[in-house]
């Protein structure tokens, strides 16, 4: 049961499925690479927007924590993210976010979806509702990727399961469920059971087989357990230097798996970090996440823009809520949805400013943003109407998003 | 004295009993299922003959069989049911198939987590997973106890107590006793409305208003908790205000009173604010209760709903004209009896009719045919449990398949895609699900050559090539292959002696498993 290298795999059982590509050319066109994309940098649990993208150094709520010049001169961030820093003058900074959720999941829902969860319906996240909108023609892997997503917070809502995200672990260890689990000759063999066994059911029911999409989803799967593109997944294929910049961490090599993913055509890339519920000890938790967090969110933005990728690519970067200016006995920080930070970048997006401000204390930000101009602006920054409507099941037409984008954060 | 104790505590289990004695003993050859499952065949021979449609003709009785067994325990019928199935006179055998599953624990058990979602969600924040599932084994007594789904419903609706005690009120901690969400819950639940969107947008079908839905949740305005439990007080219900379990308070001048938005008659003018809500909720002159259930019971056995929309949006029209009705109308008459109303469904022409043919949606449409709709994910992890076990898995069975089943369930659900509280509304199989089926680790347990899985049991059994084609056809797809088939996998096995006869019979399961007739019911 040895496991057979993609290349031979491809060449053997070729003959084997050909019944099961029917119609379809035999080796679908490979996706162009244009287009709108978005990578999605989730940092799962509520980032503390002090130790980040907002710090306040001097006022009783700011802690311990230093701020550092960025390449944009009156603005600093978080001494955690020098590298990212650097990078600021291509990163628009909104530091007024205002959410009404301050649970976890529905919080991420929401920041997500760019709708608050209600129980009347599921809502697809960006990334499905990009991919409906923007669908790549014969794909041969998904165009919607998350990494090292613990929850299932990214779904295709009402949109289906069709544009549900592929969900994928370290980039390091192999895709799951991508590789036969036998050899070319017994894997001809099930392929060979299988259609003599669709074949009859088939005949027997036409119509319902054929809107079943089984054996078209089949084929496609069998494609992909086979197309040239997984090889984006293998970071390992990197050079060094490269791997070391985005740095030897899950989330780095996640962050790169995203660049070599939007490289092929992926239209939706999301890539999570999780750790950020600093209840407990916020200063030491947030040093070590901004550790990992800042060459990786660095690197990615550079690397997007050498390779041109950069005016196609909106880049998002945040969590579902912030913390609370209070430090709490454990050195910890709550729960904060009503101000807080979130970095975006690439597309039309302008670069190196910031947009809103947090107090001194617990006041309102002011020029507050809300979720649904925050997600209004990534569709309109993908070069989209967020006021595009799609029916949902229900019969309720829904916008892509259900706000006004930022008009001063575009360009 | 005490003797006089025994002898009341005797009375009163006797008491307690009896419904259930009457329920089991009505099977489906109780002339009520039998009346009640020729009116819905009226009633769709009717539409058929207004449509000009042919219905298709009666499907193989144990294909039928294993649609019962999907939809009402979630897993494919085992080889020694079918055995049972075969050893039966031909015109008894789907009736007391039917008896059996209704009978049996794992029929409460898979229904009480289907239902569950639709009334508690799916929530799996820590603190609430010890609270769903002592409100999941509830329903399932409930259930298996065949209470009145009415009775059922009062319980969850108007009761008090604490959690670990009476089960049901955790469909009101479930929503942390919020007024908002549980009214949205009880329409959706219990009435088949969105009353909840009718704030956000004009429906085409209805005029509800923002003022018909906060007059609801003002019954629900009073709920708080002490060291008793859930409790109700004379509290005023003031929308955005106080929420029970978050301790914030955002005042706004205005309290608002109680008031249903229909069928006022039916609502009592005593008892708690709660107590009157259910009983206007589950009162026989509330059109929307039986409605709600019939067209979720429905969507159950044919995976495909009665009214063209999600399965608790009633106001979207009828697929077949005033077929809610009628099956609701029955369903009060005889008591709120869900078993009863499974059996008249599972009765029905329309649900024993085949899916072969050149079939339209329209026909499926009009129930002119059995629709083939996708599994549900733990329809299909049940079904892969089940295949690679002779024996019924069931809750009785030893307790490591208990675990086995719960936790490849729960993992293989979230990599195949969780449906969710939603009905699977025409789905098609996505490519993540064939590479899940193909390759994954739940598949590839089930048939790897071993001692507890179908596989290594076909190999070690002591029967000819074609035999065990045959047993595997049955495990996997409940029928016996065409002669194609069956040549085709006999000269597969054929060339194989003992030590690899094992792979080759793997290989077999791998093509059975993957096979569109394996995920999908048809």
């Amino acid at each position: 049961m040895e496991p057979l290298s993609r290349r031979t795999f491809t060449s053997l059982s070729l003959g084997a499925f050909a019944y099961l590509v029917g119609g379809r050319p035999t080796r679908a066109a490979p996706p162009t690479p244009d287009g709108p994309r978005l990578v999605c940098l989730w940092l799962h649990g509520g980032p503390s927007q002090l130790e980040t993208f907002d710090p306040k150094p001097g006022l009783a709520i700011g802690g311990p924590t230093r701020a550092i010049d960025t390449s944009v001169p009156g603005i600093k961030l978080a001494e955690g993210l020098p590298q990212t820093a650097e990078q600021l003058q291509h990163l628009a900074l909104i530091r007024s976010m205002v959410s009404q959720e301050g649970d976890h999941e529905r919080g991420n829902l929401f920041v997500r979806s760019g709708y608050r969860p209600d129980v009347t319906l599921e809502y697809p996240t960006l990334g499905a509702l990009l991919t409906h909108e923007e669908p790549v023609d014969g794909a041969e892997i998904p165009s919607y990727v998350s990494i090292l997503d613990p929850t299932d917070y990214s779904k295709g809502g009402y949109l289906g399961p069709e544009v549900a995200p592929f969900r994928i672990g370290d980039p390091r260890d192999p895709v799951r469920d991508i590789q036969p689990r036998v050899s070319d000759a017994r894997q001809a063999r099930r392929l060979e059971g299988l259609n003599v066994l669709e074949e009859g059911f088939a005949g027997r029911r036409p119509y319902a087989e054929k809107r079943s999409k089984h054996r078209d989803r089949t084929a496609r799967a069998l494609e992909m357990m086979r197309s040239e593109h997984l090889a984006a997944f293998e970071v390992e294929d990197e050079p060094r230097a490269v791997r070391a910049a985005y740095g030897d961490t899950p989330f780095g090599r996640g962050c790169l798996a995203a660049r070599r993913l939007l490289e092929v055509g992926v239209r939706c890339v999301e890539v999570t970090l999780t750790g950020w519920d600093t209840h407990i000890d916020n200063f030491t938790e947030t040093s070590k996440l901004c550790e990992t967090l800042d060459p990786a969110l660095a690197s990615l933005t550079r690397e997007l823009r050498e390779r041109d990728l950069w005016q196609d690519t909106v880049l998002v970067c945040g969590g579902e809520f912030g913390r609370t200016p209070r430090i709490n006995k454990t050195e910890g920080r709550d729960h904060w949805p009503k101000g807080f930070s979130m970095l975006l970048g690439g597309g039309r997006i302008r670069g190196g400013q910031v947009l809103g401000a947090t107090g001194d204390g617990e006041e309102a930000p002011v020029d507050p943003v809300s979720v649904q101009q925050l997600c209004a602006t990534v569709f309109a920054g993908l070069g989209l109407d967020p006021t595009t409507e799609t029916i949902s099941p229900i019969g309720r037409p829904l916008k892509l998003a259900d706000g006004e984008p930022l008009k001063r954060l575009l360009v | 004295m005490a003797r006089l104790v025994v002898a009341i505590m005797v009375v009163l289990t006797a008491a307690l009993v009896v419904p259930n004695e009457a329920s089991s003993q009505r099977g489906a050859h109780d002339p009520t299922v039998a009346r009640a499952a020729a009116a819905i065949d009226h009633h769709l021979e009717a539409a058929w003959a207004k449509a000009a449609m042919e219905p298709r003709p009666p499907a193989e009785g144990l294909l039928v069989a294993r649609r019962m067994s999907l939809a009402l325990t979630g897993a494919v019928p085992s080889l020694e049911e079918i055995r049972a199935f075969e050893s039966r006179p031909q015109g008894e055998r789907l009736e007391a198939h039917l008896d059996e599953l209704l009978a049996s624990r794992r029929f409460a058990d898979y229904l009480a987590e289907r239902l569950a979602r639709v009334f508690v969600g799916t929530q799996e924040a820590p603190f609430l997973i010890f609270r769903r599932r002592r409100f999941v084994y509830w329903l399932s007594d409930a259930l298996h106890q065949g209470r009145p789904y009415d009775d059922m419903v009062r319980d969850m609706v108007a009761g008090t107590g604490l959690w670990t005690d009476k089960p049901g009120v955790n469909f009101i901690t479930a929503q942390r006793g919020e007024a908002v969400p549980l009214t949205g819950r009880s329409t959706r639940a219990f009435l088949g409305m969105r009353l909840d969107c009718a704030q956000c947008h004009d429906h085409p079908f209805s005029h509800w208003k923002q003022t018909d839905f906060m007059g609801l949740a003002a019954f629900y305005g009073g709920i708080d908790r002490n060291a008793t439990g859930i409790i109700d007080t004379d509290e005023p219900f003031v929308p955005g205000g106080r929420m029970m379990m978050m301790g914030k308070a955002t005042p706004t001048p205005e309290s608002v009173a109680p008031e249903v938005p229909f069928a006022h008659e039916a609502l009592p003018t005593d008892g708690s604010r709660r107590e009157r809500l259910a009983a206007w909720l589950t009162s026989p002159s509330n059109p929307y209760f039986a409605r709600a259930i019939v067209n979720r019971m429905w969507t159950l056995m044919f995976g495909r709903t009665l009214n063209r929309g999600a399965v608790d949006d009633l106001e979207t029209p009828e697929r077949v004209d005033g077929l809610l009705d009628v099956i609701a109308r029955d369903f009060v008459a005889q008591g709120y009896d869900l078993r009863h109303l499974i059996r008249v469904i599972a009765t029905t022409r329309a649900f024993r009719m085949s899916t072969e043919g050149d079939v339209t949606t329209e026909a499926q449409d009009l129930f002119a045919a059995f629709p083939m709709t996708p599994l549900r994910p733990e329809q299909i992890a049940g079904s892969l449990v089940q295949l690679s076990d002779p024996h019924t898995v069931d809750a009785e069975s030893h307790f490591l398949w208990r675990l086995l089943r719960f936790g490849n369930t729960r993992d293989f659900a979230r990599r195949y895609g969780d449906a969710g509280e939603d009905e699977l509304q025409a789905r098609i199989t996505t490519i993540t699900q064939r590479l899940v089926m193909m390759n994954g680790n739940i598949v590839n347990e089930r048939i790897e050559p071993g001692l507890l899985n179908a596989a290594g049991r076909l190999a070690r059994m002591d029967m000819d090539d074609g035999r065990r084609v045959d047993a595997a056809f049955l495990m996997a797809f409940t029928r016996r292959p065409s002669e194609t088939e069956r040549d085709h996998f006999v000269a597969q096995l054929a060339p194989h002696a003992r030590k690899q006869k094992a792979a080759a019979l793997q290989d077999m399961m791998w093509s059975l498993i993957n096979a569109t007739e394996f995920s999908w019911n048809h």
